[in-house]
């Protein structure tokens, strides 16, 4: 296997910059998002479940802006992942969401689940991917 | 393999269907778990041992004269907010699931008291960053000594100020339950640690401080009266010994609890109902922000803050066929300044809170069905399927003369006075008063919306207001007996308990049995009182103009033989 760069820290940074436009865009509704990282930081000591969950919870706050920078950086470490190989789901509905992440039910058609080392695997990046962009913050703020 | 369903509540998505603490479904049936129960029992059902091990092991060093611990109790609630959730708050959570609070905001509290009390020690026990030198004490924070820490986890808050004092129809009722995470009554074991020997009476000043601190308060939400030790406050406010009796608080699981927030709630209201009366909504708001804190228009520390302590420990037994818990409780109450502020603002404050004080005691009540009168003390003969009502009483005069009728007559300018305190209170405030444009609250205190009736009872028994609730009133005589013709019950005016499709009321009317008492020499050449038999019956009214029940009530009370007097 040769050594492939995921460019985590590209990708932190650039998911940093996108927090600075959401904040200045005055279509999206709801306060500054730029510090939400610290939330995510913190929020991925509980997991991938409630890690995607605040999008949601951001969106029925009517905290679009924050809702709008979770939801890119979730997307964001399923197209990392996805390039490693690790099916990660991206579903609206918290419940079939739930039911994917906790390997209940088939990712998708070819009928794999998420397995309990690929969860792991994506907590690790995603703790990592987190991090970078609390370096990054720290340089906007 | 895992399954969603078993995932625990912490590592859940906080939304619907899946985990949402701070939602409590008030039609919830009972058999099954709301969100909150089931992540309380995930956390408590571990075992534990007894006590935390980082301070237990030291216990033997008590005598140690670098490393103390003290246990205080905490005499109702103690929360420290840790954020794991932003939806709800959450204790600090340590090692081996115990709740504790942290040794750095132990420092905090520590800190602020001993600015007051040992002002130019602060940099000696606690250091300096200017300087960059340390101070010479280590605070290893608080930890419960038992396993009591629990029970009774689930605390339960009712914002209801718009609801009872604002909304013009209180068919509709804005907010609801919120619910966090609090320890009842526990003890915490501090723990402080000294890097160079000290002698005992140093370690005694020490204490000293972490009591003050304790009785200022510690943890969040210390001006609800929350994180406060049993410990007596030094130099409080206003302070005054209360006895009550009524229908009590219930936690989700129905255990019953005494909730000292109560009196906070209850002076809060009143405070913008009469700021209303005298301004507009807005100033009304931030005149009651300033004092008890708050979130309108930015969030804001309150100056005042409560503490209660328990006298006679709450008592309860249930009652009627719903089994409502009613309670007798007695204890001291205060009203602490939590920051600072000038002597003349103090004084001003003091007179403030006394006067809110003697309004709130005169005629209303603290707590559940704050606005009726005790039902199972003035009116015992009826069996109950419900407890309705509350009394309070204290061992003070509000009135110069011993006599019912003089007492009666002066009820107007007790009234009078609050309303001048609050004046001169918006004046130091330099704000105006906008006689012309009231708040638009069902309740606010002005002339043309707020009357109050009353006459003197003879005994518990000779309450003329509570029949009217039951049987009606304006009675006539028809045969040979005397027989109502209006009613209160279930109307707009008596307010009532609703269901889905008709919502709850809250009434226009308050009732309060007011005890008459008697100032008294007593043989030791002191001066105290006595409460009489006899109460002063007073009805405080907020007529609806459009309401024809207000209109028949107003017209009744106006009548030349009407039994009650308008005395304000």
């Amino acid at each position: 296997m040769a050594w492939n760069p995921y460019g985590l820290d590209q990708v932190a940074h650039r998911l940093v910059q996108r927090a600075l436009q959401i904040d200045a865009d005055p279509e999206i509704a709801g306060d500054s998002c730029l510090r939400e990282v610290y939330e995510m930081r913190e929020s991925v000591a509980y997991g991938l479940e409630r890690f995607w969950g605040e999008q949601l919870r951001h969106y029925n706050k009517k905290q679009d802006k924050n809702a709008t920078y979770w939801q890119e950086t979730w997307r964001k470490l399923v197209s990392i992942l996805d390039g490693a190989g690790v099916v990660l789901p991206n579903d609206e509905n918290a419940n079939i969401m739930a039911q994917k992440l906790w390997g209940d039910i088939p990712l998708n058609e070819t009928g794999v689940r998420l397995s309990h080392e690929n969860r792991q695997v994506a907590l690790a990046v995603l703790t990592q991917l987190c991090d970078c962009m609390v370096w990054w913050t720290q340089r906007y703020k | 393999m895992s399954n969603a369903d078993d995932v625990p509540m912490m590592f859940r998505a906080s939304v619907s269907g899946r985990c949402q603490l701070q939602y409590i479904d008030g039609n919830r049936n009972r058999d099954t778990e709301s969100d909150i129960e089931r992540w309380v029992s995930e956390w408590t059902i571990a075992e534990l041992p007894s006590q935390p091990p980082t301070l237990s092991q030291h216990q033997s060093d008590d005598t140690c004269f670098s490393f103390q611990t003290i246990p205080y109790c905490i005499t109702w609630r103690f929360v420290s907010n840790s954020g794991a959730d932003p939806t709800i708050i959450l204790p600090v959570i340590g090692a081996r699931g115990f709740p504790y609070y942290p040794g750095s905001s132990m420092k905090g509290a520590f800190r602020q008291a001993c600015n007051k009390i040992f002002p130019d020690r602060v940099v000696y026990y606690c250091g300096d960053r200017d300087s960059i030198s340390p101070g010479i004490l280590r605070f290893h924070g608080g930890y419960p000594t038992s396993n009591t820490w629990k029970n009774n986890l689930i605390d339960l808050a009712h914002p209801q100020q718009g609801w009872q004092v604002k909304n013009l129809d209180t068919r509709q009722k804005d907010g609801g339950a919120f619910v966090q995470i609090s320890l009842h009554q526990p003890e915490l074991k501090f723990g402080i640690s000294s890097a160079i020997d000290l002698i005992g009476a140093e370690w005694q000043d020490i204490w000293q401080v972490w009591r003050v601190a304790l009785s200022n308060g510690i943890g969040c939400r210390v001006s609800a009266g929350y994180g406060k030790s049993t410990e007596r406050a030094e130099s409080p406010l206003y302070k005054v010994t209360l006895n009550g009796q009524g229908v009590a608080s219930t936690l989700l699981d129905s255990t019953p609890e005494f909730r000292p927030n109560i009196f906070r709630a209850a002076l809060r209201g009143h405070a913008l109902r009469i700021f209303g009366g005298l301004s507009d909504e807005d100033t009304a708001e931030s005149l009651v922000k300033q004092l008890f804190g708050g979130i309108h228009n930015g969030t804001d520390w309150g100056l005042l803050s409560i503490g209660f302590r328990e006298t006679k420990p709450f008592r309860w037994e249930k009652y009627g066929r719903y089994e409502m818990p009613y309670y007798e409780v007695k204890g001291e109450l205060s009203w602490l300044l939590t920051q600072s502020v000038e002597d003349e603002k103090e004084k001003a404050l003091k007179s403030l809170v006394n006067h809110l004080m003697q309004f709130s005691m005169l005629l209303g009540g603290f707590g559940r069905s704050w606005r009726r009168v005790d039902h199972r003390k003035f009116y015992p003969d009826e069996q109950y399927e419900k407890l309705i009502g509350c009394h309070w009483t204290w061992q003070k005069s509000l009135f110069l003369s011993n006599d019912p009728d003089d007492q009666l007559q002066a009820v107007g300018q007790v009234i009078d006075r609050v309303l001048n305190v609050a004046q001169s209170w918006m004046q130091r405030c330099q704000l105006e008063l906008v006689h012309d444009h009231p708040a638009k609250w069902r309740e606010a205190w002005c002339r043309d919306r707020a009357q109050v009736w009353g006459r003197v009872a003879d005994d518990e028994g000779d309450s003329l207001a509570i029949k009217w609730f039951h049987q009606g009133y304006d009675e006539v005589l028809r045969g040979r007996k005397f027989v109502p013709t209006k009613q209160l019950k279930g109307t707009a005016v008596a307010g009532f308990t609703g269901n889905q499709d008709n919502p709850t009321r809250i009434g226009r009317l308050w009732h309060r049995m007011y005890p008459v008492t008697e100032r008294i020499v007593r043989a030791d050449g002191r001066q105290g009182f006595r409460q009489a038999d006899q109460y002063l019956e007073l009805l405080t009214f907020f007529p609806d103009t459009k309401g024809e029940d207000s209109k028949q009530l107003t017209e009744y009370l106006n009548r030349p033989k009407s039994p009650f007097t308008r005395l304000w």
